[in-house]
């Protein structure tokens, strides 16, 4: 499908006129956040609820960012969604990629073609982080903390925006040992508000 | 060389991480000799707290002889001091020992879970200060 | 899937400074700091105290960027006097954390322990435009913490605060068009000082280290 190659570059084309910001202030400022969180809140999973609210409220502003900037760059690509594929590739190829710099991969689609992975292997918001707990006895509780659970609020603040409804969810975490980090996203319901329907399920 | 080695890093207030090493084998020393060690270093901290503000160099050579031990220190940018109790091993060998242990030290303290000038519990941390004990110091 | 595996530790990562193309966007960043700033804007009784806040979250970040870049310079050395350390951070660290020197280092002229470090394009405010209840705010209170860190964590405790100053009718940064300029946007009206106000103990123990 030779719209899978084309969002690759398109996702490069973006990349590059993006003005630029260090890597490392950016992953500290996360972390910042972060253990800000982990110290007012202590139960990780009630942190993990925060980084996906705070995921949302990102994924709802960055979408008029993406859109306009996606349009400029020629490729109309994402009024074209025809399918759920389409706009996973979006979201990987582009949408990662002009934000993050990095190349997400998509897969594993379900066979009712509702659900799909996104897979990263590296991760600008953990780059040198290692989860406390390995040693002490104490606080493995903060094996359950969720440290990149941002994605999943903007995959799904973005997506809303576009009228899709998701369950976003990270199943594999390379701070937990995994090999690469997984985000599973599970299409709910496709919202009509009249203001189009481009978008189709096939 | 029988001595075991001894090696500290000390924070602004208290030691953060301990290490002794036998570097024939890398393990724990014996514990006879850990109490006067322990001292020795601590003398010497306010010799390198002295010493720190009339250069620039992070390495600064041996500070201390005693009983036949040298006290050699390594100041990192943020004041943290690496001290190495030893029985007279030469600079380059302990020049480059302790850049790969800042090496390690700053890795580490990138870390947002980790506080600066707290104890270092990383057993990951540990196994390759201890290794890198056994590659330059043995 | 060709996926290159890094080091599955922390600390056998590299440490290097990555290539150019590294990087994430400036609009990734703006989003997580802003973010930052409406949770503890959440959590704040005050304006005060919302600056206090930011600038402790930077302080613990400005301690990490000491080591991290005094590390990469690989020249071993640590820097003992007041000005080496100033230059360390208006070149060093800006350069690390902006791709660009500060714009200038000043002295002041009313106060021996006071310098001023000026950006006209600091990376914090550039997308975050402050609302108009919250007044006097300057989002570069996290800059500030930065610096305060690097400073403190050196051995050079300072009180720094983050300003910001009209830019004059004709003034014109000393760099030129300023290596951050980002298209689209209206050229700024005020640039971002931070003033910095050593200690006491700071200013003697430099002053002792002159004879």
């Amino acid at each position: 499908m030779s719209s899978k190659s084309s969002a690759a570059q398109s996702g490069q084309a973006l990349w590059t006129k993006m003005p630029k910001a260090n890597a490392e202030l950016f992953a500290l400022t996360y972390g910042s956040l972060v253990t800000e969180l982990v110290r007012d809140y202590e139960d990780p999973i009630e942190v993990n609820a925060q980084l996906d609210r705070i995921g949302h409220s990102i994924g709802v502003r960055c979408v008029d960012e993406f859109l306009s900037k996606a349009d400029v760059a020629g490729m109309g690509m994402t009024t074209q969604c025809q399918s759920l594929r389409d706009t996973a590739e979006v979201v990987a190829k582009m949408g990662f990629k002009m934000f993050l710099g990095v190349q997400a991969e998509v897969g594993g689609f379900s066979q009712d073609q509702k659900s799909f992975s996104i897979y990263l292997q590296d991760n600008p918001l953990s780059t040198f982080v290692e989860l406390p707990g390995d040693e002490q006895g104490g606080s493995d509780d903060l094996r359950r903390l969720k440290y990149s659970n941002v994605y999943c609020g903007v995959i799904r603040g973005a997506l809303e925006q576009v009228n899709l409804k998701v369950e976003c969810n990270i199943v594999r975490d390379t701070l937990k040992g995994d090999d690469l980090n997984e985000i599973r996203v599970e299409l709910k319901e496709v919202l009509t508000d009249g203001a189009g329907d481009d978008y189709k399920e096939e | 060389m029988s001595s075991p080695i001894l090696f500290v890093i000390v924070g602004k207030n208290e030691p953060l991480f301990e290490a002794e090493i036998d570097t024939h084998t890398g393990s724990q020393g014996n514990e006879l000799s850990t109490r006067q060690n322990y001292f020795v270093l601590h003398s010497a901290l306010d010799l390198v707290e002295k010493s720190a503000w009339t250069t620039t160099n992070m390495y600064l050579r041996v500070v201390d002889k005693v009983n036949h031990q040298q006290v050699s220190t390594f100041l990192t940018a943020g004041n943290i001091k690496f001290m190495l109790l030893h029985g007279g091993k030469g600079d380059e060998v302990i020049k480059s020992f302790f850049n790969e242990v800042y090496g390690y030290y700053v890795k580490l303290s990138m870390n947002p879970f980790y506080k600066y000038d707290t104890p270092i519990t990383s057993k990951a941390f540990e196994t390759r200060v201890r290794a890198a004990a056994r590659s330059y110091l043995s | 899937m060709n996926l290159n595996k890094a080091p599955s530790n922390i600390l056998d990562r590299p440490l290097d400074r990555p290539r150019s193309s590294d990087g994430v966007s400036l609009s990734a960043f703006a989003y997580i700091y802003s973010e930052l700033v409406q949770y503890h804007q959440g959590r704040a009784a005050s304006i005060s105290e919302l600056e206090r806040r930011l600038e402790s979250a930077g302080y613990g970040v400005g301690l990490k960027i000491l080591e991290l870049v005094a590390y990469r310079a690989k020249e071993s050395k640590r820097e003992t006097r007041l000005m080496s350390i100033l230059h360390f951070v208006s070149s060093y660290v800006w350069k690390t954390l902006f791709g660009k020197s500060a714009d200038s280092l000043e002295r002041s002229i009313d106060h021996a322990d006071e310098y001023m470090i000026v950006d006209y394009e600091p990376i914090t405010s550039t997308f975050v435009s402050v609302p108009s209840d919250l007044g006097q705010l300057s989002v570069d209170a996290y800059l500030s913490g930065i610096i305060a860190g690097v400073l403190d964590g050196a051995g050079f405790s300072a009180r720094v605060t983050a300003h910001s100053v009209k830019i004059e009718e004709g003034e014109v940064p000393p760099t030129g068009s300023g290596g951050f300029s980002v298209p689209g946007m209206p050229p700024r009206k005020e640039k971002a000082v931070f003033l910095v106000k050593f200690s006491p103990e700071v200013l003697s123990r430099d002053a002792a280290l002159e004879r």
